[in-house]
């Protein structure tokens, strides 16, 4: 009797012998991972700050307004070249509209038919401010 | 007797034969070869089991490249502008070396390796290759793709250092603001020094109160000034008005931080804040706010202003002769030292001191900026001190000193204290009040002035309400008195008038006249153009908009009047 348990408790030991080695290899083999994942995540990191240095050097403004000028022929904006909504000017009232309280009488189709039958089509938001207000720069 | 009855009993083998002992000794014997079995067994596996884990741990360990030698700098955090833009970090490079003990072949070697790196001269490769050192240099500073191509030609003795360097991306856009540290990651000069302690002890990045496109702007426009008016030095500086935080600081020249002995010391002096000059009208601005705050004279008390005014035995004159009678505003606007020593000498010395200690005139400023210059005040200091002190001679401060002061003489009055960090919001600035709500307007009006009518016209921007005042002093000359052919010019400008939030100041050592400016080197012809295109520039950049709502409506009802011809009726 006593041999048989010895000899199970001899069999148990080499079977929790087995198991220990199986995870403790599972866990360094993990470990390894881990940090070969972090080595890569460092040289990512690392390759990202680089990205982001020559980021910065080519975003240097003095490269940029010397490229915007030679190739696109850019200036520095000018002061009447800014304005606010609220130094627009009010809209003009068409034939269309009522005097009183500026709605339009006609539809929306007959609107925009009268400029082009009958006078240049003006377009009250954009043509008005395009001869001096525009960027005199190309875009 | 218990002992009686031992010695009595039969022992356990009696009457058993040998056979049984037999038995009894083979039994025992398997057991024991059982036994050492298991023990070999266990051996065995156990070293089987070792091999295994190495070969494995081996496996694991082959990607790390074995021939690479790290040396690690100190750490240093990244300087950002207030916007987050990089302008200085530390990147990790690579240089080539080698053990040339371990090299095989160095001609073939050498040979090999020079496909990818073209600019290394073979014979100094080849010799350095050859010698009996432990370790040579073959190329400092090597590409990323240099490295990879040297390293997967599997040469044996060829090694890579890395090391941390610091890179300004600006380069000398930067120079005097940021500085630079030594290869050790210790800061030398500029921000580099004044935040050493910070940048080594933070892992974030640090946050300048600097804006990068606005410092490009004083850069780039200044050097055109320095260049138009073939100028020995520049200067300029933009703050805040309300907090004190420094947008943009230029002196020119200046140098590239990655190799800062290249431009040579006249290139390393920050003139902003490490120089003194005695910046000659530019101060006027503090006589008059003084005598307002005094109510010694309103913006239209009349001064005679016609005849040179004789103090302590010298004559004081003026730019230009005026002949009649002008009131405080034109004092400032036509830049009378007449007019202006006659209110000095209305304050009086002592109350003229206390209001220059007031504005910090007397001291060294404390910023994070390190080498920041005394300022020289006279040992004596009488009527005649009074007042050319009243006019910007005798008193020599720093730019940035000035550029405190006339920050406070439009911002309400209050006295703030130069950063260089940015601000986060809701921080509680740090003030004192020097003047009075009242003194202060009145002075953006007079100033404001001085641009639309007086000496400083070339600064105007329409649309920006750019007040500000001109300067221009004669430089000391070595023999004593000054040379009026050697002018230091300069302009301070704040924008808008009415509710001021940036203030500019820029500065030209030595211009020289061009047929443009019909003969003048003054502030007003060679500074006050420049301070204009600097604010026409930065004011959009900063979120100033054009306030200046008569040239907004004068330019709208034209427009107007155009759409009207083109409506249908």
């Amino acid at each position: 009797m006593t041999t048989v348990l010895n000899y199970g408790l001899i069999a148990l030991m080499f079977i929790a012998w087995i198991g220990l080695f199986t995870v403790k290899d599972a866990a360094r083999d993990t470990a390894a991972r881990a940090s070969e994942l972090g080595h890569q995540i460092a040289r990512e990191e690392e390759r990202i700050e680089t990205l982001m240095t020559d980021w910065a050097i080519l975003n240097e403004p003095g490269y940029l307004q010397d490229l915007a000028q030679i190739h696109l022929g850019l200036e520095a904006t000018s002061s009447n070249q800014i304005v606010t909504m609220s130094a627009l000017p009010p809209v003009p009232l068409t034939d269309t509209q009522d005097p009183t309280t500026g709605t339009f009488l006609a539809s929306a189709r007959n609107y925009q038919q009268i400029p082009s039958a009958q006078a240049p089509r003006v377009d009250p938001y954009t043509d008005w401010a395009r001869p001096a207000l525009r960027p005199q720069g190309g875009r | 007797m218990a002992i009686t009855e031992t010695v009595s009993a039969k022992p356990r083998w009696a009457g058993r034969g040998a056979e049984y002992f037999e038995n009894q000794a083979l039994g025992h014997a398997r057991m024991r070869l059982g036994l050492l079995t298991m023990c070999v067994f266990a051996a065995f596996t156990t070293v089987g089991l070792r091999l295994a884990d190495i070969s494995i741990a081996a496996q694991a360990n082959v990607e790390r490249p074995a021939v690479s030698v790290v040396e690690r700098a100190r750490h240093r955090a990244e300087l950002v502008d207030r916007r987050g833009n990089l302008l200085a970090r530390n990147v990790e490079i690579v240089s080539l070396g080698a053990d040339p003990r371990d090299v095989w072949d160095p001609v073939d070697a050498a040979n090999r390796m020079l496909s990818y790196i073209p600019d290394a001269d073979e014979d100094t490769l080849v010799r350095r290759l050859s010698s009996d050192r432990h370790f040579v240099w073959l190329q400092r500073r090597v590409t990323s793709q240099q490295h990879y191509d040297i390293h997967n030609l599997g040469l044996g003795g060829i090694q890579f250092v890395e090391e941390q360097r610091r890179v300004y991306p600006h380069r000398n856009t930067f120079s005097h603001l940021v500085g630079y540290s030594n290869v050790d990651g210790e800061g030398l000069s500029g921000l580099e020094l004044g935040l050493n302690d910070l940048l080594q002890s933070q892992d974030e990045p640090v946050a300048l109160s600097i804006d990068l496109r606005v410092q490009h702007a004083l850069r780039d426009e200044l050097s055109s000034a320095m260049e138009e008016f073939g100028a020995l030095a520049a200067a300029g500086v933009v703050m805040n008005v309300n907090t004190g935080e420094v947008l943009a600081l230029v002196s020119l020249p200046d140098f590239d931080p990655h190799d800062p002995t290249s431009g040579g010391a006249e290139a390393r002096l920050n003139r902003v804040t490490g120089g003194v000059y005695e910046l000659g009208s530019v101060i006027k601005p503090l006589t008059i706010a003084q005598a307002l705050e005094l109510d010694l004279v309103t913006p239209d008390t009349m001064f005679d202003v016609s005849q040179p005014l004789n103090v302590a035995g010298h004559y004081i004159r003026d730019f230009h002769r005026i002949e009649e009678p002008i009131p405080v505003r034109e004092i400032l606007g036509e830049s009378s030292n007449i007019g202006t020593a006659e209110i000095a000498a209305l304050i009086g010395r002592e109350r003229q001191q206390d209001f220059l200690r007031d504005l910090g005139f007397f001291d060294q400023q404390s910023m994070e900026m390190p080498g920041a210059a005394h300022p020289l005040v006279p040992q004596n200091w009488g009527p005649l001190e009074t007042a050319t002190i009243s006019f910007g001679h005798g008193l020599s401060v720093t730019p940035l000193h000035l550029t405190t002061a006339i920050a406070a003489l439009v911002n309400g009055g209050f006295m703030i204290e130069p950063t260089f960090t940015r601000y986060e919001s809701g921080t509680r600035i740090n003030r004192r009040r020097v003047l009075s709500e009242e003194t202060s307007f009145e002075m953006r009006e007079l100033l404001r002035n001085v641009v639309s009518e007086g000496t400083g016209g070339n600064a105007d921007v329409p649309g920006y309400e750019v007040a500000g005042k001109t300067g221009t002093s004669e430089k000391p000359s070595s023999g004593g008195g000054y040379d009026r052919d050697r002018l230091l010019s300069s302009f301070v400008g704040t924008f808008p008038a009415s509710n001021p939030e940036l203030v500019v100041f820029a500065m030209l050592d030595e211009p020289r006249a061009t047929d443009e400016t019909y003969g003048f080197a003054t502030g007003g012809w060679t500074v006050a153009p420049a301070v204009g295109r600097i604010i026409e520039r930065i004011a959009p950049l900063t979120g100033v908009m054009p306030v200046d709502m008569e040239t907004r409506s004068e330019l709208v009802a034209a427009e107007g009047e155009q759409l009207a011809t083109l409506s249908p009726q």
